[in-house]
């Protein structure tokens, strides 16, 4: 068994989204809960932590060294837990910590740790289950915009991990106005859209191509726009919840992650 | 015709946009559809031919709970392509269906929503 964190309780705006831990284990995961304070004083510990020489010098350097506590602050309990995954209820550090876990999330995934925004457990399997199969960092996004009649999809979000990235920069979050949000350039290449509903006995598995990324206003800061292969009216009429995790792939890797989903006993919808 | 709207939004997102976007829209939808539009509280949503609950931005999905036993089926999500309104449609609608009801995300282009809109009303929804 492999162990993932839910650090805080999932946002309270997940109202389709909470997962029976005892199911999840037909994944071989162990899911336990950890105290937010817990990361709130191991982010507060690396106060001294020098900034690595890499990062885009462009962005205020306060800002930047108080989302590298974060990500800090994350190793610790990577490391204390023995995690493979975790997911935070992130918006409660924009009061405690006035700042965001945007870049510490962009980080641990491209170090093959799944970490994924809002304490969003469905997120975090599916992006362990695409880890395990494919071996692949996964982007968790918003669908944002839908275009019915050409079949494109707009989906955003304020990190995503940086080994998807051609190239990156950092802005602040986007609801918040605060800390860190990655705006990441990500590849216009062929991509699978995945997700498992809250009961992890469906789940989504579309196709598409990258077409575009985008720098719109009024979206998270990360933003990509998909042709989706086939039908998009699954996204407005039959929904498994909000996030979707998207990840490089093409039909082998399509195959390869749908066979692996029917084994564990889930059923396709889309 | 009359349609009345009950507006959820997060106060995560800035107000002032979210009036400007829901006005556009708004006036908008009057002059393509000839309808009246109003905002109105969660009891007089169904004092109309039809009642769309607008979400006006990410984060809102509680304020929907707060009201969801006031409403009536199908539920109709009228949805803007900005500030994450989108997704908060489909975590809302995924809880909806979860719960054995019935509902639909209103949400593209302009033009797509005004003539669903005029079809939804037709149906007396």
């Amino acid at each position: 068994m492999k162990n993932l964190a839910v650090i805080g309780k999932p946002s309270d705006w997940l109202i389709a989204s909470s997962v029976d831990y005892d199911e999840a284990k037909k994944f071989g995961v162990n899911i336990i809960d950890v105290d937010i304070k817990e990361l709130e004083e191991a982010s507060l510990a690396h106060i001294e932590e020098p900034l690595p020489g890499d990062f885009p010098p462009s962005f205020n350097k306060e800002e930047t060294r108080k989302a590298y506590q974060i990500y800090m602050g994350l190793k610790d309990l990577v490391s204390k837990y023995d995690l493979s995954g975790l997911t935070v209820r992130c918006f409660d550090l924009l009061s405690s910590l006035k700042s965001t876990s945007c870049l510490g999330f962009a980080l641990l995934n491209a170090e093959g740790i799944i970490a994924t925004c809002e304490g969003d457990v469905p997120s975090m399997l599916s992006m362990f289950l695409v880890r395990e199969t494919l071996n692949k960092s996964a982007f968790q996004a918003n669908p944002s915009r839908i275009q019915t009649d050409t079949g494109e999809v707009i989906f955003a979000h304020c990190t995503l991990p940086l080994d998807m990235c051609s190239s990156y920069s950092f802005m602040t979050h986007y609801e918040s106005g605060i800390g860190i949000g990655v705006r990441g350039r990500l590849m216009e290449r062929k991509i699978l859209i995945f997700r498992m509903d809250r009961y992890l006995k469906r789940f989504v598995l579309l196709s598409g191509d990258i077409e575009q990324n985008l720098a719109l206003e009024n979206l998270c800061r990360s933003q990509i726009q998909v042709k989706v292969d086939g039908d998009v009216t699954y996204f407005l009429k039959r929904p498994l919840g909000n996030h979707h995790i998207i990840v490089y792939g093409e039909r082998k890797e399509a195959e390869t992650l749908s066979n692996r989903l029917k084994e564990l006993g889930l059923e396709r919808v889309s | 015709m009359k349609v009345n709207i009950y507006p959820i939004v997060s106060p995560l997102h800035n107000s002032e946009f979210m009036e400007r976007e829901t006005s556009r829209l708004l006036s908008y939808l009057y002059k393509r559809t000839g309808m009246e539009f109003e905002e109105v509280g969660i009891d007089r949503l169904y004092d109309a031919d039809l009642s769309l609950i607008m979400v006006e931005s990410g984060g809102s999905e509680g304020y929907f709970l707060k009201v969801h036993d006031k409403l009536k089926e199908p539920i109709i999500l009228l949805t803007f392509g900005n500030s994450n309104s989108l997704a908060a449609s489909m975590e809302i609608l995924t809880y909806v269906q979860n719960a054995g009801e019935k509902g639909e995300i209103l949400h593209g282009s302009d033009e797509y929503i005004a003539s669903r809109i005029i079809e939804l009303a037709k149906e007396g929804k």
